[in-house]
C-alpha cells in the first residue's frame, strides 16, 4: 500500500469490487494488479473497478490497467469500470483503454450488468 | 578470491572485471587489454588501488605496475628502468613483510642484484646480467628485448602468473621512443595466457587510431575506464572536500561532480586549488570564481597545459596556428569541420596543416572523423581552450575574460532558476517551483498548478489537462534524466490567453525522439509496463517544446486559455 493510494475489496454475489482511491502511479497499478489477480486465482470471474476516489492517473497506472484488461481476455473474465471523471473518461479514450472496456456510470449498473447473462 | 576487499568509489563495475581477469589469469587464460578513457578519469588510480589490493591480499598471482612517470634519455634508460621496476616487485612479493616498507633499496640494477643473490632468484641474476651486458655494449635492442621479457620469464621461472600493468602508454609515441617500433619489441612477448599485459592510456582516439594498430589489435581487447557515476562522483566529491578540508554543501558537490563530467582528476585539482583561495565555499557562484579562476592562472589551467600539451613539442612558429585552429573549432561548437575550412581560416597548406591537426589530436584536444573536425565533447575541456584563445590569441585581460566567461557560464547553468521561467511578456504572472527529486512530488506540482491557474479562468477541463501533463512531465524528468541535482525546476507564467508551464532537469538530456519510440512500442498491450507520458503530453497541451540544453532537458507546454475574451 503506498502514502497515495488505497485499493479496498468488497463482494456482492460473484462481483469483487476494487475501490481504487488517490493517485494511480506504478505503485498503485501493482497493488490493483495484485488484488485482481489474487481474486482471479481465488477464482472469481467479474470484477468492477470502482474510479470514484481516483485524484489522477499517470502513463504507468494506466499500463497496468492495461496489463489486467490483457488478463481479462486471456481468462475469460468479465471487468467494468465505473465513476470515471470527464478528464480520466478522455484519458482512456486517448489511450485506447476505453474500447477493451465496459465503461458505466456506478456501480449498481455494473453489478446489473455483470449479473446478466 | 578474496582480493578487492576495500572499493575503490564508485569503481565496483571496474573492479569486478579486474577481480574476474584476476582469476582468469590464476588459472592461466589471462588476456593482454588496453585500458582506455580521457584524461583525468582515473585509470591510474584505479591500476595502482588494484594493484596494491592484488599485492597484499594475493598470493597466487604477482601484480606489476609499470608508468611511463619520467622523462629517458634514451632505450637503454628505459630498459633499466622498466627492468629495475619489475625484478623489484617480483622480489618483494615473495617478502613483503621485509620488503615492501623498505622500497628504496630496490630502485636500482646493483639494489635488485643484491636481493636475488639474497633470495637465491636465479632468473633475476640472469636477467640482471643479460642487461648489464647489453648496457656495456649499448645493445638498446637487446637490452629492450631482455626488459619486455622480464613478467614472461619471471612467471615461467617463479611458477606464479604475473600481471604486467603498464601505464601512460601514449609515451610511447614521444622522444625517445618515437619511430624506434617499441610496440613491436612488447608485440612479441604478447599473447602469454600466465603473464598477460594490460596498458593503459589516453587519449581513446588517438590510441585506438595510432598506437593499437602497432600492437597486435586482434588479440588485444579494450576496455574503457568510464566517468565516475554521478551518485559515486558527488559522494566521493564531497568526501574529498572533507579531505582538504574544505567546506562544501552536498547539494555543490552534486553540481560541480554533474559539472565536471564524473572527472576525479578535475576535481582533485579544482578542489586542491580551492583549498588555496577559500576554505569554503558556500555557494555556486563562489565555486564557479574558484574554476574560472583555476583554468585561468591556476591549478586546472597547469594540469591541462601539463597534460594536454604534454609531448606535443611544438615549434615557437606553430603556436599561433594551434591556437587559431583551436579558436575556430570552439566557435563552431558541435559543428565538425572539414580540413578544406581550416585550411582556409588558418592560410596554411595541407603539408603544414596535417601534422598540427596530429598534434591536436593526440593532445586529446580534437577528434577526427573521415576527415571532418572537432573538439573533444568535453564541458571544461572547451572552457579551458576558450582560456587558452582568450589569454594567449586575443590577450584579453583576466578580470575581463572571467567576468565574461562567468555570464555566460552562469546562464548556462542557471542556477538562479531564471531559464525556467516562462516569458511573461509583462502582462502576466510567473511562479517558480523547484522539487526534489522524489516519488510522487509531481503531486506537488499538479497541486501547485491548481493555485496558480487560480489567478487565470482557465476552465476546469483544461486546467485537469494540464494537472495530467504535468506529472508526466515531471516523471519524464525524474526517470530519464538522472538529473545531478536531484531537482525540477518548474516554471508558470499565466497570462490572459494561455498559462505556460516549462519543466527542466539538469542531467543528461533525454532524447524525447528515443523514448516516443519507446512509446510506440509501449502502445502494444504486450509491451513493458512503461508510460506513455509523451504521447500524453502532446495530446493533452495545445503547444509542446522539447529543448537539449548544456545541463539537461526542458520541456516548454503551453495551454490555451478558451475564455481568453472573457479574461480580457
Amino acid at each position: 500500500m503506498t502514502r497515495n493510494f488505497k485499493v479496498s475489496r468488497t463482494f456482492r454475489g460473484d462481483v469483487v469490487f476494487l475501490r481504487l482511491e488517490g493517485y494511480l502511479n506504478n505503485q498503485g497499478g501493482e497493488e490493483v494488479e495484485r488484488q485482481f489477480k489474487t481474486e482471479v486465482e481465488n477464482g472469481h470471474k467479474k470484477f468492477v473497478l470502482d474510479f470514484c476516489k481516483i485524484a489522477y492517473i499517470n502513463s504507468i497506472g494506466i499500463s497496468f490497467l492495461v496489463g489486467i484488461l490483457e488478463t481479462t481476455r486471456k481468462e475469460d473474465l468479465r471487468v467494468c469500470f465505473t465513476s470515471l471523471s470527464g478528464i480520466n473518461e478522455e484519458l482512456f479514450e486517448m489511450v485506447g483503454l476505453k474500447k477493451d472496456t465496459i465503461v458505466l456510470r456506478s456501480n449498481e449498473e455494473a453489478f446489473e450488468f455483470l449479473s446478466g447473462p | 578470491m578474496k582480493i578487492l576487499e576495500q572499493p575503490l568509489v564508485g569503481r565496483e563495475a571496474e573492479i569486478t572485471r579486474f577481480q574476474t581477469e584476476a582469476s582468469n589469469i590464476i588459472q592461466g587464460r589471462g588476456e593482454d587489454a588496453f585500458l582506455l578513457s580521457r584524461r583525468g578519469m582515473g585509470k591510474s588510480t584505479l591500476l595502482q588501488g588494484v594493484k596494491d589490493l592484488l599485492f597484499w591480499g594475493e598470493k597466487e598471482l604477482v601484480p606489476i605496475y609499470f608508468s611511463f612517470s619520467r622523462t629517458y634519455t634514451d632505450l637503454l634508460d628505459f630498459a633499466e628502468d622498466y627492468l629495475v621496476s619489475i625484478v623489484s616487485q617480483f622480489l618483494v612479493f615473495d617478502q613483503k613483510e621485509r620488503l615492501a616498507l623498505r622500497p628504496d633499496t630496490l630502485t636500482s640494477i646493483s639494489g635488485i642484484k643484491q636481493e636475488a643473490e639474497r633470495q637465491g632468484k636465479d632468473v633475476s641474476a640472469e636477467l640482471i646480467m643479460i642487461h648489464q651486458k647489453a648496457a656495456a655494449n649499448r645493445d638498446e635492442k637487446k637490452a629492450l628485448r631482455n626488459a619486455l621479457s622480464a613478467p614472461q620469464r619471471m612467471a615461467q621461472a617463479g611458477h606464479k602468473p604475473v600481471w604486467m600493468m603498464v601505464d601512460h602508454i601514449q609515451a610511447i609515441e614521444t622522444p625517445p621512443f618515437f619511430g624506434k617500433d617499441l610496440a613491436g619489441q612488447w608485440r612479441e612477448v604478447l599473447g602469454s595466457p600466465w603473464a598477460p599485459h594490460l596498458f593503459s592510456g589516453e587519449p581513446p582516439g588517438y590510441l585506438l587510431k595510432i598506437i593499437l594498430p602497432a600492437f597486435n589489435p586482434l588479440q588485444i581487447a579494450v576496455w574503457d575506464c568510464p566517468p565516475l557515476p554521478v551518485q559515486a562522483g558527488a559522494q566521493w566529491f564531497h568526501s574529498l572536500g572533507e579531505q582538504y578540508r574544505i567546506r562544501i554543501t552536498s547539494d555543490l558537490a552534486d553540481i560541480w561532480s554533474g559539472f565536471l563530467e564524473g572527472n576525479p582528476g578535475l576535481a582533485t585539482v579544482l578542489l586542491l586549488d580551492a583549498r588555496r583561495q577559500t576554505p569554503e565555499i558556500e555557494s555556486h557562484q563562489r565555486f564557479m570564481a574558484c574554476y574560472l579562476k583555476s583554468l585561468w592562472q591556476g591549478g586546472l589551467g597547469r594540469w591541462f597545459e601539463s597534460e594536454m600539451l604534454q609531448g606535443m613539442k611544438t615549434d615557437p612558429g606553430e603556436g599561433p596556428y594551434l591556437l587559431k585552429a583551436l579558436h575556430f573549432l570552439w566557435k563552431s561548437g558541435e559543428t565538425v569541420v572539414s580540413l578544406a575550412e581550416l585550411q582556409q581560416v588558418l592560410a596554411l597548406p595541407t603539408r603544414h596543416l596535417q601534422p598540427l591537426l596530429a598534434l591536436l589530436e593526440r593532445a586529446g584536444l580534437v577528434r577526427e572523423s573521415f576527415g571532418n573536425f572537432q573538439l573533444e565533447n568535453s564541458r571544461v575541456l572547451r572552457d579551458w581552450v576558450e582560456v587558452l584563445v582568450r589569454k594567449h590569441l586575443f590577450r584579453e585581460e583576466a578580470e575581463r575574460a572571467i567576468a565574461l566567461m562567468g555570464k555566460r557560464l552562469e546562464e548556462t547553468l542557471s542556477f538562479s532558476g531564471e531559464k525556467s521561467q516562462p516569458s511573461t511578456s509583462g502582462q502576466g504572472l510567473a511562479f517558480t517551483l523547484v522539487l526534489p527529486i522524489q516519488q510522487d512530488s509531481e503531486l506537488v506540482a499538479a497541486r501547485a498548478l491548481e493555485q496558480i491557474a487560480t489567478y487565470s479562468n482557465m476552465d476546469e477541463a483544461g486546467l485537469e489537462k494540464m494537472k495530467l501533463a504535468l506529472i508526466e512531465a515531471c516523471i519524464n524528468a525524474r526517470e530519464h534524466s538522472q538529473s545531478f541535482e536531484k531537482k525540477i525546476r518548474i516554471g508558470f507564467a499565466v497570462r490572459p490567453e494561455a498559462i505556460e508551464v516549462v519543466v527542466e532537469d539538469r542531467g543528461q538530456a533525454f532524447d524525447p525522439l528515443a523514448v516516443q519510440a519507446r512509446l510506440v512500442r509501449n502502445l502494444d498491450p504486450s509491451s513493458q509496463k512503461r508510460g506513455q507520458g509523451i504521447f500524453l503530453i502532446k495530446a493533452l497541451m495545445d503547444e509542446v517544446r522539447f529543448e537539449k540544453t548544456e545541463t539537461g532537458t526542458r520541456l516548454h507546454m503551453v495551454k490555451k486559455n478558451p475564455n481568453k475574451e472573457q479574461a480580457a
